[in-house]
């Protein structure tokens, strides 16, 4: 607590504790003049005293996990807003000769190398092969040498054989893969093409892919980046909508009690037992229709933001609102119920405070710690559903990307592009564990009532 | 005791009510009209579902009519993925694999999930505590479709454990990668609460008569405290059933699994609104129902709550 940390004053009222320091007679007129100027600043505590905030930021840096959540968080924010800034591609930017490309890539001389041996054995492929009236040509010069005739079947034997074997040359196929383990060429990290490999090379600067790219030839890290920061950005909006919602209707319902609160309070227990995901889909797939039809030729305020957030995202967090604010108001009308009765309102009331006062210095910060955890906590919860129905189709529209939809996308070419789908999944989960860990600190350092 | 079920009896059926009231309200919001896809069907068939449905009258009186329809079992049909197939029997042939993969994923859930609670409050402080809480806090942060995809992507195809489709083969094998990517999340949620529920239960007094009278201590932890930390695990059970309904949805599209979750996310892509809206009311009743279920027999289990009183 912090009131305990405090030193106590010292000098006014420092009890000397001998035996004249009892003996009244001892004591002078002198005892019970107003205090002086210097005996006045000691009152002042030796440090200054420390806000609730410096107090509950010196337990959350004790809190090892939560600080190394709360670097890996700041980490992820940074790559996220700041890293698109850096890299010189764009999230919607068709990298043509870029396609599919692995977060690897071979050297320049590598690619020669292969393309060398490929132009070789191609050479030699051409070489040993015939074409089909070279090889019936043949067989009639050897028939006639061993002095008989090809029949019509036999003719058309040879001809069929030889233009498979011109097709395709089976099983020994030479491609760019067996070249490259046949030479055992060594992969660099991130991904380059090969015109990029050649600018690079005539000293131009290049940028590297180094998540690779997707099929269009787009750059997957950007995308990353910019899926993190849809994902970051619904969190925060879908917590702050949570926050004023469940503010504004927890502290009404606890507040005016009787028959008000018992209304309200059905009302909430009626939108807790709907399964809210459920309801969720159903309202953003049904809202995000609606939208496109109302707004698509729309020029106002409300048009030009439907436009440029995505009808989809704004469906999302209308639904998100519209369920997710039930938990919120019921902790906050809690508190209010419970610190309305506690003895230090009270006694703050009887000690002539205001009603504005009581709230202020006492109901508040009382329950702001609660009030910001929970909010907090909304932001993982917020992404974990976004991305949810992102994966399912619902979330947000094309070009513009989450984690999500990266996810979805990734799906299709899993076996061959197993990174497509395994960063933007680890980054997700990297998220969201850290928000959760950051939030389970802020609870612990908030209200350190609750830590058990 | 009746006077409670029969207060929560009207309360889930209130919800149930307000859930197809919305619907309802929805699929009057969705522009044009929902019943028809965009190729123009024929006028006779337009005339037929707009008759059907009472298109041509009044909003309120179109309400009492799907209202009357539903509880009559009538979903309408589907528009899109199986033209003209009826809704409710689309259900009533897809749920049952969802349910049977759900069930035996939640059942793997509880009972995993409880006994690693018990091994990390058994064991608290120590390694094998921290590396379970490390896995279960890894857990409830993973979306689903991350679990999914993952284990798809490590543990199946060729000249591996598991097959990549559902339907390609009929062995147990198929069912074990669903059921564990589904349970996986729900798993470390009851994990967490356990460990949560068993460390309050053994700092109570029974437990330390039940020392004192010299029980070792597996007994005590599996005996005394169990009991008595299981039933807060109930109250969890309710939401995690809600939880794997609708992780079944991910779950069923990773694995391409011909169940109703997956359908869902069909229908939803396909923009096929009476199967959304249909799906939407019943998996939203049996949710509630189910949440009903549990909370009534957490109170029968626990006779120390006080039924008179919402907790």
């Amino acid at each position: 607590m912090a009131e305990e940390k405090r030193v106590r004053p010292r000098k006014p009222f420092s009890l000397h504790l001998n035996e004249e320091a009892f003996d009244f007679g001892i004591l002078s007129g002198e005892s019970f003049a107003p205090a002086n100027q210097a005996e006045k600043e000691g009152f002042i505590p030796d440090r200054a005293p420390t806000s609730y905030w410096k107090d509950a930021w010196r337990r959350f840096r004790k809190n090892t996990v939560a600080m190394v959540a709360l670097t890996l968080l700041v980490l992820i924010i940074l790559f996220a807003f700041v890293g698109p800034m850096i890299v010189p591609y764009r999230y919607d930017q068709f990298n043509k000769g870029a396609e599919n490309l692995h977060p690897w890539h071979y050297s320049l001389e590598d690619l020669q190398l292969v393309d060398q041996r490929l132009d070789e054995a191609r050479e030699k492929a051409e070489q040993s092969k015939m074409t089909p009236e070279e090889a019936l040509a043949e067989a009639r010069a050897k028939a006639e040498a061993e002095g008989r005739k090809l029949s019509l079947m036999e003719e058309v034997n040879i001809k069929n054989q030889a233009k498979q074997a011109s097709v395709g040359d089976g099983e020994e196929q030479i491609t760019e893969e067996s070249v490259i383990k046949e030479l055992g060429l060594k992969t660099q990290p991130f991904g380059y093409s090969r015109a990029e490999l050649e600018r690079k090379a005539a000293g131009e600067k290049v940028f590297p892919h180094v998540f690779g790219t997707d099929g269009f030839g787009r750059d997957n890290m950007v995308r990353t980046m910019i899926g993190a920061r849809v994902s970051l950005l619904v969190g925060v909006c879908a917590a702050i909508l949570v926050l004023i919602i469940g503010a504004l209707y927890g502290s009404i319902s606890g507040y005016c009690g009787g028959t008000v609160d018992a209304v309200m309070q059905r009302i909430v227990e009626v939108i807790q037992s709907v399964p809210e995901v459920l309801v969720i889909l159903l309202i953003s797939v049904v809202l995000k229709e609606r939208f496109n039809e109302t707004l698509a030729n729309s020029t106002g305020v409300i048009g030009t933001l439907f436009h440029t957030v995505g009808t989809n995202v704004i469906a999302m967090f209308i639904a998100f609102g519209a369920l997710y604010w039930v938990t919120m108001s019921r902790i906050i009308r809690g508190q209010i119920l419970q610190l309305k009765q506690q003895e230090y309102v009270t006694a703050a009331r009887a000690l002539g405070a205001r009603g504005g006062r009581i709230i202020k210095k006492h109901l508040l910060p009382n329950c702001v710690g609660q009030i910001v955890t929970t909010t907090f906590l909304q932001i993982p919860s917020a992404i974990f559903l976004e991305s949810f129905l992102s994966y399912l189709g619902v979330g947000v529209d094309t070009p513009m990307t989450s984690l999500g939809s990266m996810c979805t996308d990734a799906l299709g070419g899993m076996t061959s592009y197993p990174e497509r789908l395994l960063f933007p999944a680890a980054l997700l989960s990297v998220m969201i564990l850290c928000l959760n860990l950051v939030g389970d600190g802020l609870r612990d350092a908030l209200d350190p009532k609750l830590k058990k | 005791m009746a006077k409670y079920i029969l207060k929560r009896v009207l309360m889930a059926l209130l919800t149930i009510f307000a859930i197809a009231s919305l619907t309802f309200f929805l699929m009057k919001a969705i522009p044009g009209n929902p019943f028809l896809s965009e190729k123009n069907p024929p006028q006779s068939v337009i005339d037929n579902l707009n008759a059907k449905y009472g298109l041509d009258k009044s909003v309120p009186e179109q309400y009492v009519m799907y209202m009357n329809n539903l509880i009559h079992g009538d979903l309408g049909v589907s528009i899109k993925t199986q033209k003209n197939y009826p809704v409710a029997r689309i259900i009533t042939e897809m749920f049952p694999t969802s349910a049977k993969i759900g069930a035996i994923a939640i059942s793997w859930a509880v009972i995993v999930g409880v006994l690693l609670g018990c091994i990390s409050a058994y064991y608290r402080g120590k390694a094998a505590d921290s590396a379970l809480r490390v896995v279960s806090t890894l857990g409830i942060s993973m979306p689903g479709f991350v679990v999914a995809t993952l284990l798809l992507l490590l543990l199946c195809g060729d000249g591996k454990p598991f097959p990549v489709l559902f339907t390609s083969t009929t062995s147990w094998r198929r069912y074990v990668l669903p059921c564990l990517a589904l349970g996986f999340y729900p798993m470390c949620y009851i994990a967490r609460q356990t460990r949560t529920s068993m460390l309050d239960a053994l700092g109570q007094e029974y437990i330390k008569t039940a020392r004192a009278k010299g029980l070792n201590t597996k007994r005590i932890v599996l005996k005394h405290a169990l009991r008595n930390a299981f039933i807060p695990v109930l109250t969890y059970l309710g939401p995690q059933i809600a939880f794997t309904l609708t992780g079944g949805f991910v779950v069923e599209k990773v694995f391409s699994i011909p169940g109703l979750g997956r359908y869902f996310v069909q229908a939803i892509t396909n923009r096929d609104y009476p199967v959304i809206m249909g799906t939407t009311i019943f998996l939203a009743s049996f949710v509630i129902i189910m949440n009903l279920i549990v909370d009534l027999l957490y109170k029968v289990v626990d006779p120390r709550i006080d039924l008179t009183k919402e907790g």
